[in-house]
């Protein structure tokens, strides 16, 4: 398992320095004595290219002790953390259409719900006091500027 | 004179109601930081990053510097009664302080953890004093070579003390250059690797990355797991150590004080370096080292004190050469920008009242650390006691907020998201955050001063080796990547940790 991710994780990083790679060499990457602006990305990328074709190679060619390595990290309860990240993706796309008091209650609701899904009743009251109150904290009194969303609702 | 003049104009500066306020916000902050495993000060100095806009510039800084010293004295806290480092730098505390809890010896423990660090950090604070001044004066004459050699140095000491893989951590360290890289290019104006997003034109803030990678990270690592954490039923009694505690401790103090404050002006070194080595002298020079991990209080007193001076010593280089040594000063130093004040050699004659202010508001802040944190051991230990699920969500939303009143843009937020994601995947590949974001605040200037160097010597990299400064940076950088590749060094460090 842990040399899949090692290949899947230096793949990402080849194909991020190739196109860096690429891009750098369109900016023009100048001579020594007059560096142009893809200078230190081209050789960044190529420096991260080396590297993650060498972490990639080993995940191919290791020994079979590697093979069996367990994650540092395990794979069990990936539901939480994908839940989390789609309520966060959902709350970024609604946040300005909304405005922050409504988004934060969902959001607020949707993350207690994720972790503990029975005091479902519970979790809809502190949402809502803690929307709240983040409001009052950051919009009134620290004048952040925060989205009012198309129903316009602020204090 | 001069000196003398200083430190009155500091503590002009610090002890004026507005700023001893936030010197008690952020240190009580730091405290709760450090308590709370989860969230570290670099998250925490991200997340109240933009709530500093509208605060006085040496208010902010303040309470910023009082965020990272208040999580080395709070991290101590949990290591004794949980067994639970909340940072990094206080996991040597755990081996010996959660012994003597064990033990029924939690109050000494707590108390010489709590006098360890106020003696070190004040002792740092002085030694910073002295040394600020001489440092910036020669800074003045550094050129733009000797600032890429320091710059390379920093990156290696920080590449060389990687836990896990050394190649992932350069190419962490690489990954974060390339990042810093997108936007205008600072010498021909050039537009690069935006890729026609008009929001990616001015860069990729270093604020929705950090809270990505150590915020949103955190807490999706920390999701996956399902058990609580236990607090180690003890009675906390007595938090001051006995005389036979302050004979044991003493030394352990004193030699932390300096290993930390040496260890922390390195860049690339800090907090975490500082009580690791600490604890292996302590073992070392002790007369019945068999006594460490089994409740030995100069395993607590050493590391303790050593965190603490290093957490003092890391802003020598910040604020008098402007080079971020570890992930807290780059908050800080993109801290300072946020409020058109540059670090570096200039500040003292630019800003002295903030120079000399934010120094000896650390003074005061070790002071209130000691009042506030001893009476206030009750208080921290149930705070560990909220729920997850409370943590994280406010987690995520301090980090929704901070990141959106930045910019006012929601693309910053989903920048947040991808390296939460991406921090996510990186740790269960074994590559870790910290390289990516120390390259990421150095790569400009990195870049800058290897252009500008190359440019004054007409291409020849000689310009690196003909000076005294960075000829040397380059000599012990090369030094530490040839030990570390041989697996010298790891091997040594594997020892070590068996040993503890």
């Amino acid at each position: 398992m842990k040399k899949w991710m090692d290949r899947i994780g230096s793949l990402f990083l080849i194909g991020l320095s190739v196109l860096i790679f690429s891009s750098s060499l369109k900016l023009g990457i100048g001579d020594f004595g007059n560096p142009g602006p893809g200078f230190m990305p081209f050789f960044a990328s190529i420096l991260l290219f080396s590297l993650s074709s060498l972490v990639f190679i080993k995940g191919i060619i290791g020994s079979s002790k590697d093979e069996e390595g367990e994650l540092s990290i395990g794979w069990e309860n990936l539901t939480k953390p994908i839940n989390l990240m789609i309520a966060l993706i959902c709350f970024s796309f609604l946040f300005k259409a909304l405005g922050y008091l409504i988004t934060t209650f969902l959001l607020m609701f949707a993350m207690f719900f994720i972790y503990e899904p029975k005091k479902w009743y519970v979790h809809i009251v502190i949402s809502a006091i803690v929307a709240s109150l983040s409001f009052l904290v950051f919009y009134t009194w620290l004048r952040v500027q925060l989205p009012t969303g198309i129903f316009r609702i602020h204090w | 004179m001069d000196f003398i003049n200083d430190i009155l104009l500091g503590f002009q500066v610090s002890l004026q109601p507005i700023n001893l306020l936030y010197c008690l916000i952020g240190v009580l902050i730091g405290t709760l930081t450090g308590v709370l495993p989860g969230i570290g000060p670099t998250g925490t100095i991200a997340i109240l990053l933009p709530v500093t806009f509208h605060a006085p510039p040496v208010s902010s800084i303040i309470m910023l510097a009082g965020i990272y010293y208040g999580a080395m004295y709070g991290g101590s806290t949990t290591s004794i009664l949980v067994n639970i480092p909340g940072e990094p730098s206080s996991i040597v505390t755990c081996l010996d302080g959660y012994q003597m809890a064990r033990q029924g010896r939690a109050g000494p423990a707590l108390g010489i953890s709590a006098f360890g660090s106020f003696i070190a950090g004040t002792i740092g604070i002085v030694g910073l004093m002295f040394i600020a001044r001489p440092l910036a004066r020669a800074a003045l004459k550094f050129g733009p070579p000797e600032y890429f050699c320091l710059m390379v140095l920093g990156l290696i000491i920080l590449i060389y003390l990687t836990q896990k893989s050394l190649i992932k951590a350069i190419s962490m360290g690489a990954f974060g250059l390339i990042l810093s890289y997108v936007g205008m290019d600072i010498v021909s104006g050039q537009i690069r690797f935006a890729y026609g997003i008009d929001e990616l034109l001015d860069g990729i803030g270093i604020v929705p990355i950090v809270m990505g990678l150590f915020g949103v990270t955190e807490v999706l690592e920390n999701l996956e797991k399902t058990t609580g954490v236990s607090l180690y039923e003890t009675h906390i009694k007595g938090l001051l150590p006995s005389i036979k505690d302050w004979a044991d401790s003493t030394w352990a103090i004193i030699r932390g004080t300096i290993l930390g404050f040496f260890l922390g002006i390195l860049p690339g070194g800090g907090a975490v370096l500082a009580s690791f080595v600490s604890y292996a002298v302590e073992k070392r020079v002790s007369k019945h080292p068999e006594r460490f991990g089994k409740g030995a209080i100069e395993g607590v007193a050493g590391p303790e004190a050593a965190n603490n001076a290093a957490s003092s010593g890391a802003f020598i280089p910040l604020m008098t050469l402007g080079i971020p040594s570890n992930v807290v000063m780059a908050m800080l130093f993109a801290g300072l920008l946020i409020h058109n004040i540059t670090p570096g050699p200039l500040l003292l004659k630019d800003h002295p009242d903030i120079f000399w202010g934010v120094i000896t508001s650390m003074y005061t802040g070790n002071v209130i650390l000691l009042l506030l944190n001893l009476p206030l051991i009750g208080m921290w230990v149930q705070i560990t006691k909220v729920p997850f699920r409370f943590l994280f969500s406010l987690i995520i939303l301090f980090c929704v907020i901070g990141v959106y009143s930045i910019n006012h843009s929601v693309f910053d937020i989903w920048i947040m998201i991808i390296f939460g994601l991406i921090g996510y995947f990186m740790k269960k590949c074994d590559y870790e955050p910290a390289p990516l974001a120390l390259a990421y605040v150095l790569g400009p200037m990195l870049e800058q001063a290897l252009r500008q160097s190359l440019i004054i010597s007409n291409g020849s990299f000689t310009i690196f080796l003909f000076r005294p400064i960075s000829c040397a940076s380059l000599v012990v950088g090369a030094f530490l990547l040839v030990t570390a590749f041989t697996g010298y060094t790891k091997k040594k460090r594997l020892e070590v940790l068996k040993e503890q």
